[in-house]
């Protein structure tokens, strides 16, 4: 018998954090040393430089706040440090991290007697690249020899499902302290797929007990005490209510009633005042009904993305503490569907999950590999592939012979027996090539474990190593799929997509750009800039950089003129680590290993700036909304003055040097300028929408007279979702769906023998401006030789390459990330 | 360039076009397996246009295409088109695929 199964997954959240523990059949929450099950993501550092974790941290969060921090997983891949001035000294947000791992990973071994070196850790659906890859350097550090991270979602699904039946559509509904994000996913035959994400940045528990402070400052002005929010005096007041709002939230999902009480009278300009306030379950439920619905709302909107209602819905699975609101929980029902069926703790639910999925990647918790072959005096050796964990009840073992037994007799045939004795295998031929494969049988949600036993040419039993190896049935989900697409910033602000968001995880692809401009050697460091964009927009500008691949000017031997090839590949593994890699065929030299993936810094003056803009736009759009007389899109507009609003304390915050509310201002700039983007297209929406028109009739009727059949059938698909798209007015969905109508009518355009003859032409007419102009002009006059010679098809890769040559707007290069290729 | 005919899912899994989820599932780990052990006769896959050289990668894409019902759909009208039109879709696949990943 080899040693149990041992899987450990963990749950690094902002606040608190978990681990769990898988056996192959049961999953088990790990206890932490103080007895609980929840390790508060707090680390403290003493003047000595003694470090702790945890509750014994979190104790001095209010009496030692400079040298103790919590909130940090926001911060992961930024690069920022964090100040410990008693002991002098400065830690990354990976280095916390990684001793909340430690201290997770002591909790594993003080339970079940091993301390794993091998996890999976979950992360947020929409973490970005740097901080996937900071996650993992904050595992390693932790002393983790192997992981691989799972997005949380997933895990919370995963852990869902492995108790109850999990065919049909799922939300999981995860409401943290100050985030919200839902998942859409849907199982058939027992794999689990992610079909969409949406969330709410700005909506948490916190705005819960936000709610409630409103409510009690208006109560308590009644009696005589004023505390206002925009008084900077009262800041030390407001975060005293905002606690006590907090227990008093808690203390509501498990009674009816509960009182507002202070231990110590509130100290407002200069006076105490008594805060004795009841507070009513009703009353709560009143104050917070709206930001229920608000958080429906984006469950819906995400349904309606991917053209379901609530009535598919099979179930919601609930994450987070806020989730155990009564209200919210009878709100959910009745508005989006049934909660699954099994009481799941939605405060662990995640590091189940976890385990749960260590267990599909076959991540033994202290690296024992079953593929591998194990050293043996006797016996055949052979290598074995299979399964960890499997969905299909009638999986194979895949087996390879490797080394022959000390006898010298031929392996011919293997035999697997089920450990209950209740299956036994057909005899599995071993091939020519040393090769065989056997059907197994596995019992539902169980550990099934197999012997091998092996037969010589005359039958005789012979011996197999390794002799066993074991397969848990269960829920499993399909490769991991990437959270948000990535590609390339080109010069134009558009963007070459490398990965689609949802793509299988790991991935590789390779795509050909040309350089913009003529690159020279010298001592320049990002003489050839590549951008890596990360987001869902057209526009470069719109997607978040994450990392950029830099040709230095002090390795190039020759001039690289404008319009070189640059072979860019892009690879992501499974945990969503980003490698680049740049070829350039002309000096045959490669260019690797130099994505800097940090999440851009975030300056009070950058802060400032892109504020400002965002104001000018919005009171652009508003004017034009009045001018346009469009009510609906003043009220949208309205919509977003609270953000912005959010967005201004943030840079206050900058100002002040809290690096975390200066990250989260600095991502709720960017999604509010993508809402801005939608708005502003709201306005155009007369012009857009004719455009789409255009270009149908233009699909239509190129696809009618050069498409095949199996073309026609895609366009007709694709203006039908177009036309649902102009149906709901909604222009982000028609320019997704455009891009296919497009496609096809180019491709159909395209086989015109005249059509490279005006594309040629169109080009040439500006061949004066463009950056090489001598090169131009022989391209010129060579396509007008091949148009004498009437071979209008051999114009194509002319045109390309007169295309390229043709210059960038400086401003949109600026845009897109300073990028040098197109 | 990727080849979305000759890549179809259908081909690189070797699975006719009404296989269940699980038909996919199983048809993959299986493959995957024999791959990862250099078992020859998985290095390849038939097509219309002859036979294509079959990697881990294509085998785990083809498994994700197939498991999302809307991309499925689609490669089945191209594996169902391949007894019609094979050679025609051949010559247009790759261009027309191609440009279908711009956007």
């Amino acid at each position: 018998m080899s040693d149990p199964l041992r899987y450990v997954g963990f749950d690094l959240g902002t606040t608190n954090s978990a681990a769990a523990f898988f056996d192959g059949e049961t999953v088990q929450v790990v206890r932490t040393s103080q007895g609980g099950q929840l390790t508060p993501s707090v680390v403290r550092i003493t003047k000595k430089g003694a470090t702790s974790v945890g509750h014994k941290a979190r104790r001095f969060l209010d009496k030692d706040a400079d040298n103790t921090h919590t909130g940090f997983k926001r911060l992961m891949g930024t690069g920022k440090t964090l100040a410990f001035p008693a002991a002098g000294l400065e830690r990354r947000p990976e280095e916390l991290s990684a001793e909340v791992l430690k201290s997770l990973i002591a909790d594993v071994d003080g339970q079940f007697g091993f301390a794993p070196t091998r996890a999976v850790i979950t992360v947020p659906a929409l973490f970005e690249l740097p901080q996937s890859r900071a996650t993992t350097e904050a595992a390693t550090l932790a002393g983790l020899e192997a992981i691989e991270l799972v997005q949380e979602p997933v895990a919370s699904a995963l852990a869902a499902g492995w108790t109850e039946d999990s065919a049909g559509a799922w939300l999981v509904y995860d409401l943290g302290g100050g985030t919200f994000d839902v998942t859409l996913l849907a199982s058939q035959d027992g794999v689990l797929r992610v079909e969409g994400h949406d969330g709410d940045n700005f909506l948490g528990g916190r705005d819960f007990d936000t709610a409630i402070v409103d409510w009690l400052l208006t109560t308590l002005r009644d009696d005589g005490c004023d505390v206002r929010r925009d008084n900077p005096a009262h800041g030390a007041a407001l975060r005293t209510l905002a606690a006590a709002a907090e227990e008093a939230k808690i203390e509501l999902s498990r009674s009816e009633q509960t009182t507002i009480t202070l231990v110590e009278p509130l100290v407002v300009d200069g006076e105490e005042h008594e805060v004795d306030v009841p507070l009513d379950r009703a009353t709560f439920e009143r104050l917070v009904l709206p930001l229920l619905d608000r958080s429906i709302d984006v469950c819906l909107r995400l349904l309606d993305a991917h053209d379901r209602r609530a009535a598919d819905i099979d179930r919601v699975v609930l994450v987070g503490g806020p989730t155990m609101i009564p209200a919210l929980r009878a709100r959910v029902q009745e508005r989006l569907a049934p909660l699954a069926e099994h009481p799941h703790d939605p405060m662990t639910l995640v590091a189940q999950g976890a385990a749960l999925f260590a267990a599909q990647a076959g991540l033994d918790a202290q690296g024992a590999t079953a593929s591998l072959p194990v050293r043996h005096e006797r016996g055949h050796k052979v290598l074995l592939k299979y399964p960890s964990m499997s969905t299909d009840l009638s999986p194979f073992v895949i087996g390879r012979v490797v080394g022959q037994a000390d006898d010298g007799a031929r392996l011919s045939k293997v035999i697997a027996s089920r450990h209950d004795d209740k299956f036994v295998s057909e005899p599995a031929t071993v091939e020519e090539d040393g090769s065989f494969a056997i059907s197994l049988e596995l019992l539902p949600r169980r550990a099934n474990r197999f012997s091998l036993m092996g037969q010589a040419e005359g039958g005789d039993p012979v011996t197999v190593e390794p002799g066993a190896f074991t397969i848990v049935h269960g829920l499993t989900i399909g490769d991991p799929p990437l959270s948000r697409s990535v590609g390339v910033a080109l010069a134009n602000d558009r963007v070459r997509v490398y990965f689609e968001r949802g793509t299988p995880l790991p991935a590789k692809r390779t795509f050909v750009h040309h350089t913009v401009d003529a690159v020279a050697p010298g001592e320049d460091d990002h003489a050839l800039v590549i951008p890596l964009v990360q987001g869902e927009f057209d526009d470069a500008h719109l997607c978040r950089l994450v990392g950029s691949l830099d040709v230095p000017a002090r390795v190039l031997k020759e001039v690289l003129p404008a319009g070189t090839q640059v072979e860019v590949t892009l690879e992501l593994d499974r945990g969503g680590h980003l490698t680049a890699q740049a070829y350039v065929p002309r000096i045959k030299e490669v260019f690797e290993g130099v994505a800097q993936l940090l999440v851009p810094a975030c300056t009070p003056d950058v802060l400032e700036a892109e504020l400002r803009t965002m104001h000018e736009r919005i009171e652009a759009l508003r004017a034009d909304a009045f001018r346009m007389r469009m009510p609906e899109l003043i009220a949208e507009i309205d919509k977003l003055m609270p953000d912005l609003d959010d967005a201004e304390r943030g840079l206050d915050a900058a100002r002040g040097g809290d690096e975390e509310t200066a990250q989260r201002a600095r991502r709720n700039l960017i999604e509010l300028e993508a809402r801005v983007v939608q708005l502003e297209l709201t306005r155009d929406w007369p012009e857009i929408d004719s455009e789409a028109v255009d270009d149908i009739a233009f699909a239509a009727s190129w696809v009618s007279s050069l498409g095949t059949e199996t073309e026609q059938k895609l366009l007709d698909q694709a203006i039908a979702q177009a036309n649902r798209a102009r149906e709901a007015m909604d222009a982000g969905q028609l320019a997704r769906r455009m891009r296919r109508v497009r496609n096809l009518g180019e491709a159909a355009y395209y086989r015109h023998p005249e059509s490279w003859r005006h594309q040629f032409e169109f080009a040439a007419a500006r061949a004066d401006e463009a950056t090489d102009p001598a090169k131009a002009a022989a391209l010129v006059q060579k396509g007008r030789a091949i148009i004498d010679s009437g071979d209008h098809m051999a114009l194509r890769p002319l045109t390309e390459q007169l295309w390229g040559l043709l210059p960038i707007d400086a401003k949109k290069r600026q845009r897109s990330h300073l990028s040098g290729v197109r | 360039m990727d080849d979305r005919f000759g890549d179809n899912p259908f081909f690189v899994l070797e699975l006719e076009v009404g296989c269940t989820s699980m038909d996919v599932m199983r048809q993959a780990d299986k493959l995957i397996g024999m791959l990862e052990l250099g078992v020859e006769k998985a290095a390849t896959y038939p097509t219309p246009a002859g036979d294509k050289p079959r990697t881990v990668d294509k085998v785990r894409a083809a498994r994700a295409r197939l498991l999302v019902p809307e991309k499925r759909f689609f490669d089945e009208i191209w594996a169902k088109a391949r007894a019609v039109d094979g050679a025609a879709a051949q010559a247009a696949g790759p261009d027309l695929f191609g440009a279908l990943w711009w956007r």
